[in-house]
């Protein structure tokens, strides 16, 4: 195989890889402070998707970025109702209990979402901008817009770590991570913490189902094909751990492309084998930050 | 403390006065005009629920314009037609159970459905428990195959009859493409399409070679390693029979590769409008077969299917599977009516060898194995007209195949049918 075909699929497979990071990203915030598995991340995303969508058709010549940043915003309006309302009143309960609330969400945003949006798919389309693709040495096409993808994925790696080690609610945060009671102790305010990171989880989640839009088909349920793979990813990483998300979504990612690419029949085990030997060999996840 | 004492003779009076009433209830004409007016119970099964709503949520719609439809022409033999519909959440287990639940609870006297021949299949062997009358919805030829019964029908066209008519296609328009590759899920249905794609090739005796083979899953998040191999192969045709979201996603990331300007065909057997529909303006002009196109007919029927549906719930009735939920509905009340009762046995004769008209044409059913066979199996090329509010068929490319000419050879079903 020529090596330019390795690399040309090493970029493919970062464009995959980046994406999911977006939308790990805040699940892995979430169950590592507020250790709750929220399966309603996938849900959350979906949301993204259908409000970049909506603004995007009801507000002709809205750019792209633009559309992303409201839908964000109204994502993040419907996080905190998720969290101020049902959610913090069953933080110290079981993981049991949490699922099958966090499980409750899904049905109830699906049903919203067909008795508003209806069930046809619709569609984004890639901005005008990025349209189109750059030719790569070996004469191959890599998509403008898979570049983007990849470049939002390392800004928001970026800037993560820089608010989650370079600031004081970062430092609050990894605290509460590795031990909740301390946070109480030193007077901080918990609750208000709590609804904050799930926010900035939700607005992850959101800004990734607007990335993800002129991608996929927007529609009902496109939140629950993601989400195995991104509790995968947190996993692997570590609960908690962004640096975890990071390192195991760039392994998925690529393991993925490279099992379609190179051993078709075996693509899907490849996932699941890498769980299982994390599992096996550092059951708390690669980088687990507690 | 006074006792009412009841004597022997009032005893005898009050009782036999109930019984005679109770006997007359039972037996007498009152009842009989009561079960002429009780409604027939039509089961449904499909998903409307998850990443496949959009396929089942327009087939019980599609089913509810049935039912309207026959309700306001005076039911079925003056009887009204009640359905009752539930989600399968594509998931074998949920339809076995609520295929029991329609049977046994809400007392259903016929069943048809499911959009996932997974969870049709499933449902098989508890129509012969049962001893129902089970109409399948979904495509698998294993319907009238290997797992054929007595109480198994399945009338839209099967994965054969789609795959084949889209190889013979490709024969006739595109004869010089002669090295193709194939992108279909990876279950059953992606399998046996691949398959009988190649067969239909045979079938026309058609040179050609086959450079890449390749199944994705369901639900497939990222196409893009599929779509560089594809390209990698040089292949000049891709048959595929990706469908619903899968197949969005496929040519929404294929595009911006430049895919449908590298290859010279693109061939989707399972093509629902719902597709041109989902993808507006990014739509393309490639190959599509589906079990029932808007456009081609214009009957009576036809208009008054898409006119209800556009009436009760906007839109065009875009999922293939909606048009088959319709005929299903017709099928059985043609037939309970040709016999002039519900009574399973009887309806499954007149069922067999069935001919009617449905929205996409005429149906037959083939009675050796319950497979339904269109007068014509359909694919047209889509491009953009302005008429219509998303891509259609270009109808200077419709290309038509007989059903019976595609319809496998009995001897070749595998179909041993037993005696109900």
């Amino acid at each position: 195989m020529e090596f330019s075909y390795f690399i040309y699929q090493l970029i493919i497979g970062l464009s995959y890889s980046m994406l999911l990071f977006l939308i790990a990203s805040g699940l892995t915030i979430i169950f590592g402070l507020l250790n709750i598995p929220n399966f309603a991340h996938g849900s959350l995303y979906m949301l993204g998707a259908y409000f970049t969508y909506y603004f995007l058709k009801s507000i002709p010549g809205l750019p792209f970025g633009l559309a992303i940043v409201f839908s964000v915003m109204a994502v993040g309006i419907i996080g905190a109702v998720l969290e101020f309302i049902p959610l913090r009143k069953i933080y110290e309960r079981t993981h049991a209990l949490q699922l099958l609330m966090t499980f409750s969400f899904i049905l109830m945003i699906d049903d919203a979402t067909k008795y508003f949006a209806g069930t046809d798919f619709l569609s984004i389309a890639i901005p005008k901008l990025m349209d189109g693709a750059i030719t790569l040495p070996g004469d191959r096409e890599m998509p403008i817009y898979s570049i983007f993808i990849i470049l939002c994925g390392l800004v928001v790696a970026y800037l993560l770590w820089l608010g989650l080690y370079k600031t004081r609610l970062g430092k609050l945060i990894q605290a509460g991570t590795a031990n909740k009671e301390m946070l109480s102790a030193l007077g901080i305010n918990v609750p208000r913490l709590f609804t904050l990171v799930f926010i900035l989880g939700a607005i992850l989640a959101g800004m990734a189902g607007g990335l993800s839009g002129p991608l996929k088909a927007v529609s009902v349920g496109m939140g629950e094909t993601v989400i195995i793979t991104i509790f995968a990813i947190v996993i692997v990483g570590g609960v908690g751990s962004l640096k975890g998300a990071f390192i195991a979504s760039i392994l998925i990612g690529e393991l993925n492309t490279f099992g379609v690419v190179f051993f078709p029949d075996f693509a899907m085990a490849f996932t699941y084998i890498l769980v299982i030997v994390v599992l096996l060999t550092k059951p708390e996840g690669l980088f687990r930050s507690r | 403390m006074v006792k009412k004492q009841i004597t022997r003779r009032e005893f005898v009076k009050v009782v036999g006065g109930g019984a005679m009433v109770a006997g007359a209830a039972t037996f007498g004409v009152p009842t009989l005009l009561r079960a002429a007016n009780k409604p027939i119970k039509f089961g449904q099964l499909n998903t409307t629920s998850g990443i496949m709503a959009s396929q089942g949520v327009p087939a019980m719609r599609a089913a509810q314009i049935a039912q309207d439809f026959i309700n306001q022409s005076g039911g079925i033999m003056g009887r009204k037609l009640v359905l009752v519909q539930e989600d399968d959440q594509v998931k074998p287990s949920v339809g076995v159970r609520k295929f029991r639940k329609l049977v046994l609870e809400d007392e259903v006297e016929f069943v048809f459905g499911t959009n996932s021949s997974g969870v049709g299949l499933a449902c098989v062997p508890l129509a012969n428990e049962f001893k129902k009358i089970f109409i399948s919805t979904s495509m698998s030829d294993k319907y009238t195959g290997a797992n054929c019964s007595p109480y198994v029908f399945r009338i839209g066209e099967s994965t054969s009859m789609a795959s084949k008519a889209s190889a013979y296609c490709m024969v006739a328009n595109a004869p010089d493409v002669k090295k193709w590759a194939g992108i279909n899920p990876d279950y059953v249905f992606g399998h046996e399409s691949w398959e009988f794609f190649k067969q239909g090739m045979k079938d026309k005796k058609h040179p050609v070679q086959y450079v890449k083979e390749s199944f994705s899953p369901f639900g497939c998040q990222d196409y893009k390693p599929y779509i560089t191999a594809l390209l990698e192969s040089k292949a000049e045709g891709v048959f595929t029979s990706l469908w619903t979201g899968d197949l969005i996603n496929f040519i929404k990331q294929a595009k911006p590769f430049g895919f449908f300007d590298k290859v010279k065909v693109f061939v989707n057997n399972t093509t629902a409008v719902a597709t041109s529909i989902g993808l507006g303006n990014e739509m393309l002009p490639f190959w599509g077969e589906a079990r029932y196109y808007p456009f081609y007919r214009d009957s009576e029927l036809n208009r008054k299917y898409i006119g209800m549906y556009q009436k009760k719930f906007g839109g065009y009735p875009a999922a293939d599977t909606g048009a088959e939920c319709f005929a299903a509905v017709l099928a059985l009340k043609l037939a309970i009516e040709k016999v002039g009762t519900t009574d399973t046995p009887k309806v499954i004769a007149a069922l067999e060898g069935l001919e009617f008209e449905v929205p996409e044409g005429k149906k037959w059913i083939r009675p050796e194995d319950h497979s339904g066979i269109d007068e014509v199996v359909l694919l047209g090329k889509f491009h953009h007209d302005p008429k219509y509010p998303f891509w259609v068929y270009d109808p200077k490319t419709y290309f038509t195949v007989p059903g019976k000419e595609l319809a496998m050879p009995l001897d070749q079903t595998g179909c041993k049918m037993a005696k109900p």
